[in-house]
């Protein structure tokens, strides 16, 4: 029986792409249709360290299958980047999140889960919960809100084990090994599986580039969109707690800003440029003197006036 | 309402950082408790106090961590789960630290009530209660009303220094101390192995009066090593933009952002940085930022005091004159 490695996704906007007036004006029905979609950073590790395992396992004589498995849009580049990276599988649950009956007061623009991560593991679990993988992966946050919940309310969900803040991630000797960050330190761990295992920093950076004749390749597969069961455990679970979330809806109840809202902070700083080139060395030393001598241990500048 | 705050241990940080945030949203008749995993340790002084203190534990022999700690979370779960159903507290507040964030989602999914990480404001508006935190990359604040109790938050911020005469029943350096010993400590059966290593001292950026940061534009992990010896002649530590880190070119404890650490450094030499607002978010906006770089358009110099238009090697050589 192959092993069963599933990892959990979510492709976001780049939204350093994002134009001020969308940001002045930001709310969940706003369109950054016209911004590239990227795998979130955490996810991608989490999508590279599958496939080394993998590679890993297969070295030791064991066979693995990969799948990939995302609730949020899946534009179809990144689609094909997984397949041509080496998923077997590439699963799109984001109708479930679009579809028809929302748990509860959904924002009916929010049709993309954002900012609804019990909602989002909800779904993740309803699937989950019947397939059978021995190790999940995912990402520790992911904006757009960046909640850092989904991975963590879906083991809860699943009544899996759960180990945070993996960088390194291998098979051996009854399970797989695991080196993870603490807030004091390294810790190397030897657990069983099944596990879900939620990926934080890691040196395993980045997705392996594919090339273009691996692209050609996989060029007519397409993500399955499967049927989830109408109620598992940890979904019917997840959408009670889903309930509890933010709607985002505006109602007399609540007041015209609703109990959701966004604001953004405009940089109000007028840069004085020193000059470079043939006096740079001049700026150099205006800067030495005036701000980067003086600090000591206990913090204080005593070249500043008024230092604290 | 009770509002709880669960610190790593007597002298967690992020203690004055609880009272920063929750002193100026508290009701008139909100008791505060502050729950520790870890046994008491007789040397503790509470200022301002809260009023009641109530210790767990007890610790592995030798080990002063307590419950904090990724073999005993599920320990650590159940101990925090049996509090609640005896004090019913409306509030649970967790340092967003690596162990806090994840104690905090799994109590929040153990007890059935709402979530909400990161807050880095706690908002009051007559009787209602919101949520501040930084989302899309640091780009928008999103503030989520907490409109069901209890409720579970994780707070986060720059180191604080203590407040003043905040506390509405004075200071007090002795509150009611309680002991609730969480039982014997076992290892979960899926744990057939554990080591520690790497003890990782107290990290340098959060507490650096002057740092210096390395960008993707410095280009090469030699060029980041040298900023890191000017940084040095200065007494400063070298912190990363997530991109130059994930290069390889410094630990990715040295990240400085929204996934990374929170600074609250007075001055800043950001080199070869874009300026993402994803970084700019661990920078302290009031400090003096100087930023060096080859693009006039660079979005950092949106946020800096002073600017120089220039190569990272450059100017480094001519710090180094």
């Amino acid at each position: 029986m192959p092993v069963k490695i599933a990892v959990c996704f979510k492709s976001v906007p780049e939204f350093e792409q994002v134009v001020e007036a969308d940001w002045a004006d930001f709310n969940l029905a706003t369109d950054l249709s016209y911004v590239k979609r990227v795998f979130g950073c955490f996810d991608e590790s989490a999508l590279e360290m599958a496939l080394r395992l993998r590679s890993a396992w297969e070295a030791l004589g064991g066979s693995v299958e990969c799948t990939a498995l995302t609730a949020s849009p899946l534009p179809s580049p990144l689609c094909k980047t997984l397949f041509a990276a080496g998923f077997e599988r590439v699963l799109d649950l984001s109708g479930a999140i679009q579809g028809e009956d929302p748990p509860n007061d959904t924002f009916p623009e929010n049709r993309s889960g954002e900012f609804r991560p019990l909602y989002t593991a909800a779904v993740l679990g309803a699937y989950l919960e019947s397939a059978g993988y021995d190790l999940i992966l995912a990402g520790r946050q992911t904006g757009y809100a960046d909640t850092g919940i989904v991975p963590l309310a879906l083991a809860e969900a699943l009544g899996l084990p759960v180990i945070t803040q993996v960088e390194e991630i291998a098979p051996c000797n009854g399970g797989v090994e695991i080196q993870r960050v603490s807030d004091t330190g390294r810790e190397l761990l030897r657990v069983r599986l099944p596990l879900l295992a939620i990926v934080g920093n890691s040196p395993v950076a980045a997705l392996r580039a594919v090339t273009l004749s691996a692209r050609m390749a996989v060029s007519k597969r397409s993500a399955e969109r499967p049927e989830l069961p109408a109620s598992t455990q940890s979904a019917v679970k997840l959408a009670g707690l889903a309930a509890l979330e933010p709607s985002g809806r505006e109602s007399a109840e609540t007041g015209p800003a609703g109990a959701f809202r966004f604001s953004r902070e405009t940089p109000h700083k007028n840069c004085r440029f020193l000059p470079a080139g043939a006096n740079l060395a001049q700026s150099a030393a205006e800067i030495t003197a005036k701000y980067l001598k003086g600090w000591n241990k206990s913090g204080q500048n005593r070249d500043k006036e008024g230092g604290r | 309402m009770t509002i709880v705050f669960v610190p790593s241990h007597e002298a967690d940080p992020c203690i004055s950082l609880f009272w920063n945030l929750v002193t100026p949203i508290r009701a008139g008749d909100d008791q505060v408790e502050f729950w520790l995993p870890v046994p008491e340790s007789r040397s503790a002084v509470w200022s301002p106090a809260p009023d009641r203190v109530l210790y767990g534990g007890p610790a592995a022999p030798g080990d002063s961590t307590g419950l904090w700690d990724v073999r005993y979370t599920g320990i650590c779960l159940r101990w925090l789960e049996s509090l609640w159903e005896e004090r019913r507290p409306g509030l649970i507040i967790v340092p967003s630290t690596m162990a806090g964030h994840e104690l905090a989602v799994r109590l929040s999914a153990r007890l059935g009530c709402g979530c909400f990480t990161g807050a880095g404001a706690i908002l009051r508006e007559g009787a209602r209660l919101f949520t501040r935190k930084k989302v899309c990359s640091s780009n928008l604040d999103w503030d989520a009303e907490i409109r069901d109790f209890p409720a579970v938050l994780t707070i986060t911020g720059r180191q604080a220094f203590p407040p003043e005469d905040c506390c509405p029943c004075g200071k007090r350096k002795t509150p009611p101390i309680e002991h609730r010993p969480a039982g014997p400590l076992t290892l979960p059966e899926w744990l057939l192995e554990y080591r520690q290593y790497g003890v990782s001292p107290a990290n340098p950026l959060e507490t650096a009066p002057l740092i210096f940061a390395a960008g993707q534009g410095l280009g090469s992990r030699v060029a980041c090593d040298r900023l890191r010896r000017v940084a040095e002649r200065f007494g400063a530590p070298l912190g990363f933009s997530r991109p130059a880190a994930l290069n390889g070119w410094g630990e990715t404890g040295s990240i400085i952002g929204q996934s990374g650490v929170r600074t609250g450094a007075e001055c800043y030499i950001a080199v070869g940085v874009s300026g993402a607002a994803a970084f700019m978010a661990g920078i302290e906006p009031a400090a003096t930022l100087i930023a060096v770089n080859t693009d006039k358009n660079a979005p950092i110099f949106r946020y800096t005091d002073i600017g120089i238009i220039a190569g990272a090697e450059e100017f480094m050589a001519a710090l180094e004159a």
